[in-house]
């Protein structure tokens, strides 16, 4: 069974609870055939950098990836980091993101997908 | 033709659409059947789609098979890509060049004599004002058969008197009831053959009749939108997908992407 880490959205608490999320976690990681074996999330003043996030995958984890509720959380400055998501695949870990139903199994997927990454950064930018 | 339903758009916020490419539609007919055979076995009968209701099966497997059947077609967007297809010349001259098309096509079973499905709303919002709608049914309809559309004035009259009437703290249940009855009395009820689509504006209300003819009723929903106009809730690339860029966006994607080589 693999196993994932959950990064929670501290920040959207208002809407959706840190309960709810863990929800929509467990079961993402369910239909992934794993399980969620621990849980972050960003403090508050810190999430836009993800500080806490960059210094744990760049130390060698025995995870197989991450689930994070969405690609916002990627978003800083209103651009989606992008080489995060490619260093974070390089690395070996597997990416997930909830809202958009996205998955990344490795750095082929993210091949794949990298157009509709940057039109994603675009529009936001754009709002 | 197209300048026709160009000009109808604009008027009406709808028009009716006849597919050139019948084939394609054909190909989405048969599939939906051909899949429907594995899933429900030996339960298929004579005119499938229309003789639907005598199907005997519970109301929680025809929620089990619907669902199946959505999963089933929507596999890799297959639907999406072919209703792009179909639709293409149409849609390009309403949007331009850069497309996006909605995912997962739904699909909407009414059998007869089923009020559960009654239904007088627009879908923008909480979906986006730049956005269209293409409904295609995949049978005759007729009379109760059928979907009722509200033309862009009437919508607007009828949002404008229910605004007023929430102003002056009128009963929510007169102004549902005003509501329905303006929707239902002033909606147009297009004959529609297979074989033609009803394409409208996400501003507009529509209604759902309940069926109350001797045949079921079966219709597919395709959404599109320019790929750099505003987004409602449904969002990209949650519900949308590229289903045509321009060979500008193309140049600018190759650019940006080039950082991440
Ligand atoms: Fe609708």
């Amino acid at each position: 069974m693999k196993s994932y880490h959950a990064w929670l959205d501290i920040g959207a608490g208002k809407v959706i609870t840190q309960p709810m999320q863990r929800v929509l976690c467990q079961n993402f990681a369910s239909k992934l055939n794993g399980k969620i074996i621990f849980e972050l999330g960003e403090d508050v003043e810190f999430s836009k950098a993800k500080i806490q996030f960059k210094k744990m995958y760049t130390t060698d984890l025995k995870v197989d990836g991450f689930i994070f509720l969405g690609l916002e959380q990627f978003i800083n400055q209103k651009k989606l980091e992008i080489n995060l998501i490619k260093d974070v695949l390089k690395k070996g870990y597997e990416l997930h993101y909830i809202r958009q139903n996205l998955s990344f199994f490795s750095i082929t997927d993210f091949k794949k997908s990298v157009n509709d990454l940057i039109l994603f950064s675009d529009l936001n930018k754009s709002n | 033709m197209v300048e026709k339903n160009i000009k109808s758009l604009l008027k009406n916020g709808y028009f009716i659409y006849n597919v050139k490419d019948k084939k394609k539609l054909n190909f989405l007919k048969d599939d939906i059947f051909k899949e429907s055979k594995k899933i429900l076995k030996g339960k298929i009968k004579k005119n499938f789609f229309n003789e639907f209701h005598n199907i005997n099966i519970s109301n929680q497997k025809l929620n089990e098979y619907r669902l199946k059947l959505m999963k089933k077609v929507n596999v890799g967007e297959k639907f999406s890509k072919k209703g792009y297809e179909i639709f293409q010349e149409i849609i390009q001259k309403i949007f331009g060049l850069d497309i996006v098309a909605q995912k997962n096509v739904n699909l909407v079973i009414q059998k007869p004599n089923d009020p559960s499905q009654i239904s007088v709303h627009r879908d923008a919002p909480p979906n986006s004002d730049y956005e269209l709608v293409v409904w295609v049914p995949l049978v005759n309809t007729f009379k109760s058969k059928n979907m009722y559309i509200l033309d862009k004035n009437n919508t607007s009259k009828l949002i404008k008197k229910i605004k007023k009437f929430s102003n002056n703290n009128k009963k929510s249940e007169k102004i549902m009831d005003f509501y329905y009855s303006f929707a239902f009395n002033k909606s147009k009820k297009h004959k529609l053959r297979f074989g033609q689509a009803l394409i409208f504006w996400t501003g507009l209300i529509h209604c759902v009749p309940e069926n109350q003819e001797k045949e079921t009723r079966w219709s597919l929903n395709f959404r599109f939108k320019n790929t750099f106009s505003p987004y409602g809730t449904k969002g990209f690339p949650d519900y949308f997908a590229v289903a045509n860029s321009s060979p500008i966006t193309k140049l600018a994607l190759e650019k940006k992407g080039s950082d991440f080589n």
